[in-house]
């Protein structure tokens, strides 16, 4: 059976504070299914944006460099892009070669079928969501379901409950 | 470039914490560099290597490795995290072609004596039986007196004519000479040393083999890349 690999634009190493707890590899999918005009990473929608493609087991040789720091900070990886809900297949396929003490952050615009969060929830430790909508109560609405639930999702008008953590951006 | 130099000090931080709480004699290097910084370098990145070993000598005689949440809370501490998770003003994570690390931090020393047909080349000299980079260890364009040494890192960059050729020297170690044609202009070339364990009869001159090592390769490892968390242990005979 010919093994998983996924496109990738890029990755950055000893991230701090921004792509979750401690020490962390930011690794960036290419693909994503929105187009927006201020996004940070557009190479990710161009044809000839990839700088690699790579299976699971390669961007393990890559990472596993920073194991240490990972492990000592509770750290680890954390995937975006692009959006990394379209690699759900990767992402499982990575999460049962790393090293287990590794953390996994998941940096997403939720704007995929619900079966793409519900394949990877059960993997990630913290999520960066992206709330794509200049709609402002629309973010109320969001912030205040955070606030009160802690653990709220929100896809395509459906809300499903899960214990962990999230960060919330309104861009 | 204070992003990375900030970057450096809370990794150094780290690798000091772990070093603590697992008794290794550890000093890190004094980093004199001055210039955009990715926040580590090739003398931070064998710290870590050092350390890793350490750390595995520890395991294998039974005295316990203790990493896990050794300097948790040091991010933190120094960078404190912001509610937006991502700013519109933050640097993308990547442009163009990636490269991850930063490789030209070695002075080029000008051999070629102005030749128009002069290449760059950039080295790292190794020992063969443990990988440790070489310090001292002399570059010499050959058929001339002209030259240079190897940094703190075993690492050298040298402007020479495209037809000429490098000899290597290492107290200790056979002497290698490689045709400039046979190595890359682009990344920096693996140079490795054997021991010499042989009584010489006046000097010897090998003819050896050069790996390019790729560019992207920080550690500018000799082995395969792991390809899973399970086969680091075992490869390494760590607990998994």
């Amino acid at each position: 059976m010919r093994e998983t690999t996924a496109p990738f634009i890029g990755i950055g190493r000893h991230r701090m504070a921004t792509d979750g707890v401690g020490v962390t590899t930011l690794v960036a999918f290419h693909g994503c299914p929105l187009r927006c005009r201020y996004c940070l990473n557009p190479q990710c929608l161009n044809g000839d944006g990839v700088w690699r493609t790579m299976t699971p087991g390669e961007l393990y040789g890559e990472v596993e460099m920073d194991d240490l720091y990972f492990v000592a900070t509770g750290g680890g990886i954390c995937f975006g892009g692009g959006e990394p809900l379209l690699q759900t297949e990767f992402i499982r396929s990575f999460s049962d070669i790393m090293n287990p003490a590794w953390k996994l952050t998941l940096e997403t615009s939720l704007n995929v079928p619900v079966a793409s969060v519900q394949a990877v929830a059960p993997l990630a430790s913290e999520w960066i969501v992206d709330i794509k909508d200049m709609d402002a109560s629309v973010y109320r609405l969001i912030r205040v379901a955070a606030i009160c639930l802690y653990v709220v999702i929100w896809n395509g008008w459906q809300v499903r409950i899960y214990r962990k953590r999230y960060w919330f951006a309104c861009l | 470039m204070a992003k990375g130099k900030s970057t450096c000090k809370v990794l150094k931080e780290i690798r000091q914490r772990i070093a603590d709480a697992n008794g290794i004699s550890y000093q890190p290097h004094e980093c004199h560099y001055e210039g955009d910084c990715p926040g580590t370098c090739p003398a931070c990145e064998q710290e870590v290597r050092y350390l890793e070993k350490q750390l595995k000598e520890h395991s294998r005689s039974g005295l316990g490795a203790k990493v896990a949440g050794v300097a948790a809370g040091v991010c933190a501490a120094i960078m404190p995290l912001s509610a937006a998770a991502q700013s519109a003003d933050e640097a993308p994570v990547v442009r163009g072609a990636a490269p991850v690390i930063k490789k030209d931090t070695v002075q080029v020393k000008d051999l070629s004596g102005g030749r128009a047909d002069s290449v760059t080349v950039r080295g790292k000299v190794v020992g063969a039986t443990d990988g440790e980079p070489l310090i001292g260890a002399s570059i010499l364009l050959e058929g001339t007196n002209k030259g240079t040494i190897t940094d703190m890192d075993g690492m050298f960059a040298v402007r020479v004519p495209a037809d000429g050729s490098l000899v290597v020297k290492y107290i200790g170690y056979n002497d290698k000479t490689i045709k400039v044609e046979d190595l890359s202009t682009s990344w920096y070339n693996a140079i490795v040393l054997d021991d010499n364990d042989l009584e010489l009869q006046g000097e010897v001159v090998v003819l050896g083999e050069v790996s390019a090592v790729n560019g992207d390769d920080m550690y500018y490892r000799q082995n395969d890349k792991p390809k899973s968390h399970k086969e680091k242990c075992e490869k390494q005979q760590l607990p998994l």
